[in-house]
């Protein structure tokens, strides 16, 4: 009887090996696996019986076991490596002729920021490295803080250098015409010394052509503390403008007027197309104006100071100065038309990331 | 204002050429612009709108004495007066109109110009008329006085200067009959208005060639009501510009004189005696200014003589007492108010270029970020990772783009002054370029796309413009129309977009639904995120799905394509999402260890000192291997901070002190932490810190 359930088992293991050999796939493999190993299989049901065998059987039954176990077990190995290197070469690995691992990848979806956002974040990351601060402020202003605070009052002609868009006559809401409204709530909030940026958008009443927008993008910026001069504000100013485009340009300052800075400056830097000699891009002057600035006029400070002596102009300067985005783009990037920034082709968008 | 090398050279003798000329008139910022068919030598110059003083021939030559060897040619004449006719004036308000002066010149020849007058008023860019006005657009140019020759005999006996009344007309010398109001000031005789102060002549009692008798007047109005008049009228003329900004007032019977003269000398006539109304004396005003300001605020010193010669050159009087420098300002710089305003001259005439440069070493402490700006740019990088390409658009829309998607309430806000009317709304929904940027695209035959845009969407809340910032993700496939894959695959990238900002404070807490709106443009899929935990369960709409439908679509060139383009608005993503949410004071979130932190006050000295507090708290009873903690900030206080903290803890005056921020990081594999066993660990561990010396500034939960 004992023997019998040796002969029994062997039986059972050819036909095992009979049934590996007809497999071609992996389910059917499968099958065959729960079958010999499942938890009812031959092993593990073969397993069970050894308890009910005579002592003395015992071990030669375990080694049986075993000896099948490895026998079945490189029978399956053996099968499943052939099924993957067929069933993959065939299947897988070739399409036509060509091995379908040689055909390229299919890569993910290339996105870009646009050209503004990262001439942006240039600038930005030049003024954080120097101690700036950023911040934003709304689109929609009061006439106050665009034009009364930055000491330009109603009927001051300075005001036809910015030709505004209005949303309420009688309230006197507009679109702001430039990022300087920024400089009035910086320091209604925050106590010099302070040096901050400020970048948005802006509007003004201009048309859309190929050097005009009626929406633009501007960066502002303003030091505010004791002592702070005209040094400082050409010191950070050359050193900004050096690391944006080229250490080896030359950078110049002329005199220029905004009613909220005294002395002011218009700063042009030397033609990054022609290096100065003179072309179309530069109107053959071989310079290229890029910013206005100077230093904060007496009024403006005057204005915040009735509300908090901490601005009292006789105790603190300050520098201002402010850039068109749109402008420092179109010269970093040799872009001709401003209208480009706004049609937003991806052709164009996708050639700055 | 146009000028010219040989127009300059009459009034300013001396050696330089055509480029040196320009030279000096870059270097005060004036930037000469050489105009397409101009001779050599002519150039035309942007006032800046403070310098009333440059718009003349002689003003502009005064400016350029410091800058070289020159001499100044003032206009040298003697008026003779033959007869004692005159016009009575009346102004009104001196308000309006400060001073008024005027001479009548009787039996004079009006005839076209002589070459010689022609060619100068013609290059100062003036159209000849006859040689009277003629000559009173040579002494505008010259000396910078707008003037007006009336007919005398046109004139019914007396000259008003006053308001105009509602209704009151007038056809100016442009030929357009105009309607005045209160705001406009006039000058008028017995019965009607003959010109509109400071703007136009009338042509009721414009100089013609029967012209025999005449008026000539030299005024200086308030530049703000001039201003103002020729806004309301949408006419600006050589002379308004003029006197919106602040004329010479003594120049006013110079001019006159020099205008009577000339016509004397040139079309005969018996000049009258000078009829003279208010007054146009100024005081004088003396502005002082320390050298050590002046020094401090350039940053370099500049030289007691060097300031003198400037200001005597410019036709200022100085003086020095100490070291202040009293500049008394004559009347034609009427823009020099502040000690800056002479501290730029200064810089000017010594040059921009010698202000050398520094980088400011002031010690100041990080100015502080808007959080907006690193919230904008982390949803960027969001963004671009799920595949979107970023665009960005003017934000003006018109009305019938606007009513194209059927949105609902918008109430969009409108601009009043247009530049056209494809602009002339604020955009009320980034959606609506969106769709212009893929009809756009699609034309360039860019197929396959997804853009994104962040900006402002403006509305009327409360009737008050207003913004919100929002971003709006589009993609436009070719797709398989059936509309579902692109569906789902759009829908999915905006769920993963969403649960970027919630997903660190728990999935569960948060549930992301979609509500459907048909409407006849397109479908709406309203995105509702809905807060559970909340006692009431709080819906917030994030924003929407739309489906454009095919009759849109075909409106935009874009019939059959697959398009879906969402807006989700951020300002409730930035106030709700995990800025502020990270951790939720009154849960304790299963699994993930429990942060605490801890801001401490610690005695200041080496590193050492105080790290080896910290690490003395892996006690037994206190924290395990498991447990983390994390100095995350070290600062230093302000000198308030300090004494106040030095007070508060009972530090010695002498001991220096340093803020420590630290984190604890409670393990919580087994999940079974609760508040209270926190909360006790925490007293512990601040218990052992006091005992060595560190005082708790306070704590975050
Ligand atoms: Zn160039």
């Amino acid at each position: 009887m004992n023997n019998e359930i040796f002969e029994k088992a062997e039986k059972e293991i050819e036909i095992a090996q009979h049934g590996i050999k007809n497999i071609s796939d992996n389910e059917k493999l499968e099958q065959w696996r729960i079958k010999y190993f499942g938890r009812k299989g031959l092993i593990l049901s073969f397993t069970q019986k050894i308890g009910g065998l005579p002592e003395e059987l015992r071990p030669l039954a375990g080694r049986k076991i075993n000896e099948w176990k490895n026998y079945l077990n490189s029978l399956y190995e053996n099968k499943k490596k052939e099924i993957i290197s067929s069933s993959a070469i065939k299947e897988t690995f070739h399409h036509g002729s060509m091995p379908l691992y040689t055909y390229p990848g299919k890569e993910p979806d290339y996105a870009y920021l646009h050209p503004l956002t990262i001439v942006t974040k240039n600038m930005v990351d030049i003024f954080k490295k120097m101690g700036f601060g950023i911040h934003t402020g709304p689109e929609i202003e009061t006439d106050y803080y665009n034009f009364s605070a930055l000491n330009t009052p109603e009927n001051h002609p300075a005001r036809d250098m910015w030709d505004t868009l209005y949303l309420d006559y009688h309230e006197k809401i507009l679109l702001r015409t430039h990022t300087s409204p920024v400089q009035i709530r910086i320091m209604k909030k925050i106590k010099p010394p302070f040096r901050i940026i400020a970048v948005g958008k802006c509007f003004r009443r201009d048309a859309f052509d190929s050097s005009h927008s009626p929406v633009f993008h501007q960066m502002e910026g303003l030091m505010v503390g004791h002592g702070i001069n005209f040094a400082h504000l050409k010191g950070i100013l050359i050193y900004f403008l050096k690391e944006l485009f080229d250490s080896e340009i030359k950078v110049r300052f002329l005199p220029a007027y905004f009613p909220f800075t005294e002395p002011s400056a218009e700063i042009s830097i030397s033609c990054v197309i022609c290096k100065g000699k003179g072309c179309s891009t530069c109107g053959g002057s071989g310079w290229l104006e890029i910013l206005g600035a100077g230093m904060v006029h007496p009024e403006v400070f005057g204005n915040i100071s009735r509300k908090d002596p901490a601005y009292s102009p006789d105790k603190i300067t300050g520098f201002a100065f402010g850039m068109g985005i749109e402008r420092i783009a179109m010269l970093k990037y040799g872009i001709d038309d401003i209208r480009h920034f706004y049609n937003n082709d991806i052709r164009f968008i996708s050639q700055f990331g | 204002m146009k000028y010219s090398y040989e127009g300059i050279r009459e009034y300013l003798e001396g050696n330089y050429s055509v480029d040196e000329l320009k030279n000096f008139l870059e270097k005060l910022g004036l930037n000469p612009i050489i105009l397409e068919g101009d001779s050599p030598g002519e150039f035309e110059i942007e006032i800046p709108s403070n310098r009333a003083d440059l718009t003349s021939i002689t003003g502009l030559a005064r400016s350029l004495l410091p800058l070289g060897d020159f001499k100044f040619h003032f206009p040298d004449f003697k008026i003779i007066t033959h007869t004692d006719k005159k016009l009575p004036v009346e102004i009104s308000s001196y308000e309006d109109c400060y001073c008024y002066a005027g001479r009548c010149i009787e039996n004079v020849k009006v005839s076209p110009s002589s070459c010689w007058l022609k060619k100068k008023v013609e290059s100062a860019g003036f159209r000849s008329v006859n040689n009277v006005v003629d000559i009173t657009n040579f002494v505008f140019w010259e000396l910078g006085q707008p003037m007006h020759a009336f007919d005398k005999d046109l004139i019914n006996s007396k000259i008003f200067v006053r308001r105009a009344s509602d209704g009151e007309q007038i056809v100016t010398l442009d030929g357009v009959k105009r309607t005045l109001n209160r705001e406009i000031l006039v000058i008028a005789d017995n019965f009607r208005p003959v010109a509109i102060a400071g703007i136009m002549g009338g042509v009721n009692s414009q100089v013609n060639e029967k012209t025999t008798n005449l008026f000539l007047e030299s005024a200086f109005f308030n530049p703000a009501i001039i201003r103002k008049s020729s806004k309301i009228l949408g006419l600006r003329t050589e002379a308004s510009s003029k006197f919106e900004k602040n004329i010479d007032p003594e120049i006013i019977v110079t001019a006159l004189d020099r205008c009577c003269k000339l016509i004397n000398e040139l079309c005969g006539g018996e000049t009258g005696e000078l009829i003279l109304t208010g007054s146009y004396k100024t005081k004088e005003r003396v502005i002082s200014l320390g050298f050590t300001r002046l020094n401090s605020y350039l940053g370099y010193d500049v030289s007691v003589n060097l300031v003198e010669e400037i200001f005597n050159r410019l036709g200022f009087q100085t003086g020095i007492s100490g070291d202040l420098l009293n500049v008394s300002v004559p009347s034609y710089r009427q823009d020099v108010i502040h000690d800056v305003d002479l501290i730029e001259e200064i810089a000017k005439y010594h040059g921009y270029e010698k202000i050398h440069e520094e980088i400011p070493v002031a010690v100041i402490t990080p100015s502080e970020d808007d959080s907006t700006i690193f919230f904008i740019n982390e949803t960027k990088d969001i963004l671009t990772k799920l595949g979107f390409s970023e665009v960005i658009n003017l934000g003006l829309v018109s009305m019938d783009e606007i009513n194209n998607f059927e949105m609902g309430n918008l109430n969009p806000v409108e601009i009043l002054n247009p530049v056209s009317m494809n602009f002339s709304h604020l955009r009320p929904s980034l959606v609506i370029e969106l769709l212009k940027n893929f009809q756009r695209n699609s034309a360039y035959k860019n197929e396959n796309l997804a853009l994104f845009e962040i900006g402002n969407t403006y509305f009327l809340s409360d009737n008050k413009p207003t913004s919100d910032m929002a971003v709006s993700l589009g993609i436009m496939d070719t797709g398989d129309h059936s509309g579902f894959k692109g569906f789902s695959t759009f829908k999915g990238k905006i769920e993963y977009f969403l649960k970027t900002y919630f997903y660190p404070v728990q999935v569960q807490d948060y549930v992301i639904d979609f509500e459907r709106d048909e409407r006849n443009t397109g479908i709406y899929y309203n995105i509702i995120l809905e807060n559970i935990p909340a006692k009431e369960p709080q819906k917030d709409i994030l924003g929407f799905i739309f489906e454009p439908a095919q009759s849109l679509l075909e409106k935009y060139d874009l019939q059959g394509k697959e398009i879906f383009i969402s807006q989700i608005d951020l300002e409730v993503l930035k106030n709700k999402g995990f800025l502020k949410s990270y951790f939720d004071k009154n849960k304790t979130p299963s699994i993930s260890p429990i942060r605490r932190d801890l801001s401490l006050v610690v005695k200041a000295g080496p590193e050492s000192e105080w790290r080896f507090i910290v690490d003395n708290l892996y006690i037994p009873e206190l924290l395990s291997a498991k447990d983390k903690i994390k100095i995350f900030d070290i600062y230093s206080f302000s000198a308030r901070e300090k004494k106040e903290l030095q007070k508060k803890f009972g530090f010695k005056e002498p001991v220096d002190i340093l803020g420590l921020g630290i984190s604890i990081f409670f393990s919580n594999e087994k999940g079974n932490l609760t508040k209270d066993n926190i909360d006790n660990k925490v007293h512990k561990i601040i218990e052992t810190l006091e005992k060595s010396g560190v005082r708790l500034r306070h704590e975050q939960i």
